[in-house]
């Protein structure tokens, strides 16, 4: 029985860890009201939360700063989420969202419609149709008349992504001055133009609401294909399955806020370092370490050297790349 | 009473090779049966084709039904296969990794019941890695990975065992230990066993039946004393093969 006892430790520490994840998102969702590049006094935000306060500020925390702290924490939660999937898809832990290339698919698109004048909200439709194209392209190129190996996947995708690139290189120099600017913008990855947070929010929990069962088959799915397949798991529809479902939450996200680097490469595997690879704890500690990474970054890029704002995917990289770094290091001297 | 694995004309081919044709055989409860040939002759294709694993040309049955009619996870109920290595690129537990077998016995909703636990600590236990239950399988051994890989099947607790080379990397003691909870695996429960493997003083000792693949399609089957032929070994394995006994128990010796 004391062997039961104890091997039960690590599902109750996963629940930890998810439950403390969530409770730091909430804060920091709630703390992102308070903080911005224009002030609103503490107490004149809890007077707008109570349903009091003047116009401006109204617009200021409600219409502004809330959206933006929901739009930054589910995108975040999209990319953490995506990565994880990846990770397990291609068996492989340098994989993130954008390896297979959706991003530079919806780049595309989206430059393509800026050059065409078509503005930005033409921009967020073509930006979404060219991650699906790129998607179906790889997809169909991957699956060929062999097998859906990995190793091929990955190596189509990381093809097209490359193709993408440089279609990106050529829309740039044949662009005029005046649109360069927004195309850049476009590029980096930014929050600010971007308010509808209601769908990427409803992506991420659906996806984590269909993804949630599938979680004791992804652990066997991480050990290998011909193990997982031995032990009775579907490998090629759950590969497929993986697959869309990581592109669509890919391309839902980038057309969301760009492509911000680094949250779906290093979330996943903060979750992994910190309780451990069971895919019931890395999903929704993928999707809540995520949102609440991106949260944060979000909320400092625009208030640290106000009324600048820095592009948040640096402040990812500079929260993210230490902590991840400290995370590694203390995993290393425990073996 | 169906038997437990059965193939009939069943052709193993790799690319162009036939590596083995024809091939009909039965598996029965309480029997181990030894796979020997040289490297490449289609010991590891034919346990793989066996399992499901490889599009198959004839016909496999197990237990009495088709195996292109049952789904991936009815065969996992009844069929474990033991692959020749295994990649682990994400950490996980020596638990962790024991309760994956468990994996087709579980229902999609649920997750692993304290019975599910106590059969993978049991199974642990069977390979001497209880002690070790917490720790992260990269910092095993290669043998005590194998064994952990083992450990892994007992605790799916199929009926029949594929097992593409099982003694690898094993210390002699835990050569002798995993071959006599087969033979015990086998004998108490509706349990038979085909392995793999290249000692054939060990598979002479130790199988009921041994099946000698020449790598040109010949797959002959038979009691061990009458297909480790030195000669016939001979000419398969393409060197000088001896056999001697010592107090009635048969040894090969390649020179």
């Amino acid at each position: 029985m004391m062997a039961v006892a104890r091997a039960r430790r690590p599902v109750r520490h996963g629940v930890l860890l998810v439950l403390i994840l969530a409770a730091s998102a909430a804060a920091a969702l709630v703390a992102a009201l308070f903080i911005g590049s224009v002030n609103v006094s503490p107490p004149d935000v809890v007077g707008v939360l109570a349903g009091h306060g003047n116009a401006l500020d109204r617009t200021l925390v409600l219409d502004l700063r809330l959206p933006r702290a929901l739009a930054a924490f589910s995108t975040g939660a999209l990319l953490g989420l995506a990565g994880a999937l990846m990770q397990v898809l291609l068996r492989n832990p340098l994989a993130d969202p954008y390896v297979l290339g959706v991003s530079g698919g919806a780049a595309t698109g989206a430059l393509i419609a800026l050059l065409a004048g078509l503005g930005t909200m033409a921009a967020t439709g073509t930006a979404f149709a060219g991650a699906m194209v790129s998607t179906l392209v790889v997809f169909v190129l991957a699956h060929g008349r062999g097998s859906w190996a990995p190793t091929r996947l990955l190596l189509t995708g990381i093809v097209m992504a490359a193709g993408w690139g440089a279609v990106v290189s050529l829309l740039l120099a044949l662009s005029p001055n005046a649109t360069l600017r927004s195309m850049l913008f476009w590029m980096m990855g930014d929050l600010a133009y971007r308010s509808a947070w209601q769908l990427p929010l409803l992506v991420m929990v659906a996806a984590l609401l269909i993804a949630m069962p599938f979680a004791r088959t992804l652990n066997v799915l991480a050990r290998g294909e011909l193990p997982a397949r031995a032990l009775g798991v579907p490998v090629q529809a759950i590969n497929i399955g993986i697959y869309l479902m990581a592109s669509l939450i890919t391309a839902v996200a980038v057309v969301e806020a760009g492509t911000i680097g680094f949250v779906g490469l290093i979330v996943p595997h903060m979750i992994r370092l910190t309780g451990g690879a069971d895919h019931r704890l890395v999903l929704p500690g993928a999707a809540l370490g995520g949102g609440l990474l991106l949260t944060v970054a979000d909320m400092v890029s625009r208030s640290i050297a106000a009324p600048r704002a820095l592009p948040v995917g640096v402040i990812t990289a500079a929260i993210g790349v230490p902590l991840f770094l400290y995370l590694l290091l203390r995993t290393r001297t425990l073996k | 009473m169906n038997p437990l694995l059965e193939s009939r004309r069943l052709q193993v081919r790799r690319g162009e090779r036939q590596l083995v044709s024809d091939f009909d055989f039965i598996l029965n409860p309480g029997e181990l049966v030894a796979v020997v040939g040289p490297n490449g002759a289609g010991k590891s294709s034919l346990l793989t084709t066996l399992a499901g694993l490889l599009p198959a040309e004839g016909d496999i049955f197990l237990e009495g039904r088709a195996l292109g009619t049952l789904s991936r996870r009815q065969i996992a109920r009844h069929l474990g296969f033991l692959a020749q290595d295994n990649e682990d690129p994400y950490p996980a537990t020596v638990i962790e990794t024991a309760l994956i077998g468990r994996h087709p016995h579980i229902d999609f909703w649920r997750w692993e019941s304290s019975a599910d636990r106590m059969r993978a600590h049991k199974a642990l236990s069977a390979v001497g890695l209880d002690g070790a239950a917490e720790r992260q399988v990269a910092t095993l051994s290669g043998g005590e990975r194998r064994r952990l890989a083992f450990a892994t099947l007992l605790s799916q607790a199929p009926h029949v065992y594929l097992l593409d080379e099982p003694l690898e990397a094993l210390d002699l003691a835990f050569q002798m230990r995993l071959l006599r909870l087969l033979r015990h695996l086998s004998r108490l429960g509706r349990v038979g066993v085909m392995f793999s493997l290249h000692d054939l003083s060990l598979a002479a000792r130790h199988a009921d039946r041994v099946i000698l693949l020449d790598g040109q399609g010949d797959a002959r089957q038979g009691p061990p004393i009458d297909v480790l032929d030195p000669a016939r070994l001979g000419r398969i394995y393409r060197c000088t093969i001896t056999r001697a006994e010592i107090d009635g128990v048969p040894f090969y010796m390649a020179r």
